[in-house]
């Protein structure tokens, strides 16, 4: 085979190949696009955790402040009383 | 005093020939750039020490009955461990990414370019006397450009068997050194203002289309491409593992036990191809050369793909996240997102470049099913 004759070749090879790998990944881009509209999104997963502790602290008492409400706050202060000196 | 003599003959000093020390010396080069430079350490080492060990006259390890010879033809004439390794690769890679933006498949294709525009290169270098590269050879040096070790040796070892060790070398080579290669070609290709832009963030992707993925990409090389069946196949089998979350323990084991060992053996039976009579010739440098053309092309061509998207596209597309479309898991991605950061510090991209990244895989297997259909 001469030296012409290859590089005719490898141009069929050329236009075939990259033909065929933009059908071949396209024809999965449209397969992944109608399984994206027909499949139905994973359930979000509920925290109960966090819908129970919302009813059973209360935010104040009759005694006065909620304790924990009065650290959280003391400690976000702290942190941004920090973030300032830097 | 014949004992004596016997003895002195038996010793590699007696018996060593230029061509052995200078494999040799081939292979402690591969080893530093394994241990100090930190290239594909993975690969590099066992494959510079198999090359040491292939080249130890009257060791016989490259001979009929040597250790050597048996790993080679047991595990990669056959085929077997870079499919084995594939497996393993399937079982690493998450598709989310591109199951969110499915456009990045094009990226992954277009980045298959440089594979096939390397044909010529190799071809056209049978002008220059010493060069004979046949069709076949071509086609095996071509898909170093698809920056996918596995995929190189497999198709190296099916239509090239004879210059395995170079390509091999040559693919993992540009393979490390992907963070030198690319960065030059994008910021080449793009302006400042392309390599700035944000792109949306992805949508989550539900456990079901992660698992219907692979059945996809299985079915669709069954009916179109059988043969690129055995390396879809078996990196389609490596991601239903991961994602069907049932068989955790195959899956763990597929992509860390099992590919360690074979990457062992790998690297060993690719070492041993690196003897004197294989791999110090002209047609070696010209592999190399050719190697690194291929990149580079492949490169260039998801850049422009992914500029030519971001013009007919309605959400933005970054074009580096194209130069992701190599495979070169998950240094190129890396690679773009780097670049991104130079060019403006709040645009993490890696998310979105492991789309193209990954399609780029799948690409390179197909454009190795395609050379083996039309050469093979």
């Amino acid at each position: 085979m001469n030296i012409t004759e290859s590089l005719l070749k490898a141009l069929t090879l050329l236009g075939l190949g990259m033909t065929f790998v933009f059908l071949f990944l396209g024809l999965l881009m449209v397969a992944v696009s109608l399984m994206a509209k027909y499949i139905p999104a994973d359930e979000p997963v509920v925290n109960k955790n966090a819908l129970k502790r919302k009813t059973v602290a209360p935010v104040s008492t009759q005694q006065g402040v909620n304790p924990t409400l009065i650290a959280a706050i003391t400690s976000a202060v702290q942190q941004y009383r920090k973030t300032e000196v830097v | 005093m014949d004992g004596l003599t016997t003895l002195w003959m038996e010793t590699g000093i007696a018996n060593f020939e230029w061509p052995d020390l200078v494999m040799i010396a081939v292979g402690s080069l591969l080893l530093y750039l394994a241990i100090v430079r930190q290239f594909e350490p993975l690969l590099l080492l066992p494959i510079g020490f198999g090359a040491i060990l292939a080249n130890i006259p009257n060791a016989g390890f490259t001979d009929q009955g040597g250790l050597l010879y048996y790993i080679y033809h047991i595990g990669i004439e056959t085929g077997v461990f870079p499919l084995i390794i594939f497996m393993g690769v399937g079982a690493l890679t998450d598709f989310g990414a591109l199951i969110a933006n499915p456009k990045t498949l094009l990226l992954g294709a277009a980045a298959q370019f440089g594979i096939f525009a390397t044909l010529f290169g190799a071809l056209l270098l049978n002008l220059i006397p010493g060069f004979d590269f046949s069709m076949a050879d071509a086609s095996a040096i071509a898909i170093i450009g698809g920056a996918d070790g596995p995929t190189a040796i497999f198709l190296a070892s099916k239509l090239a068997p004879d210059l395995l060790g170079a390509i091999a070398v040559a693919a993992y080579s540009y393979m490390a050194l992907v963070p030198i290669i690319q960065p030059p070609i994008m910021r080449a290709l793009t302006t400042q203002a392309e390599r700035e832009i944000k792109m949306e963030q992805l949508r989550p992707v539900s456990k079901k289309e992660k698992i219907i993925f692979p059945l996809v990409v299985l079915f669709l090389t069954i009916l179109f491409l059988p043969a690129a069946t055995p390396l879809v196949g078996m990196f389609c089998l490596g991601n239903l593992m991961r994602e069907s979350g049932v068989v955790d323990r195959l899956s763990s084991t597929s992509q860390n036990e099992l590919i360690n060992i074979v990457t062992i053996f790998l690297g060993l039976g690719v070492g041993s191809k690196l003897s004197a009579e294989h791999f110090l010739n002209l047609e070696t440098l010209g592999i190399l050369a050719l190697g690194a053309i291929a990149f580079s092309i492949g490169t260039a061509a998801g850049l422009l793909m992914a500029k030519l998207m971001g013009k007919f596209s309605k959400t933005p597309i970054n074009p580096l996240i194209g130069a992701a479309g190599v495979s070169a898991v998950p240094m190129a991605a890396r690679v773009a997102n780097k670049v991104g950061l130079e060019a403006n510090p709040h645009n993490f991209l890696l998310m979105h470049a492991m789309g193209p990244n990954v399609a780029g895989v799948l690409g390179s297997a197909v454009a190795a099913g395609v050379l083996l259909a039309l050469v093979g």
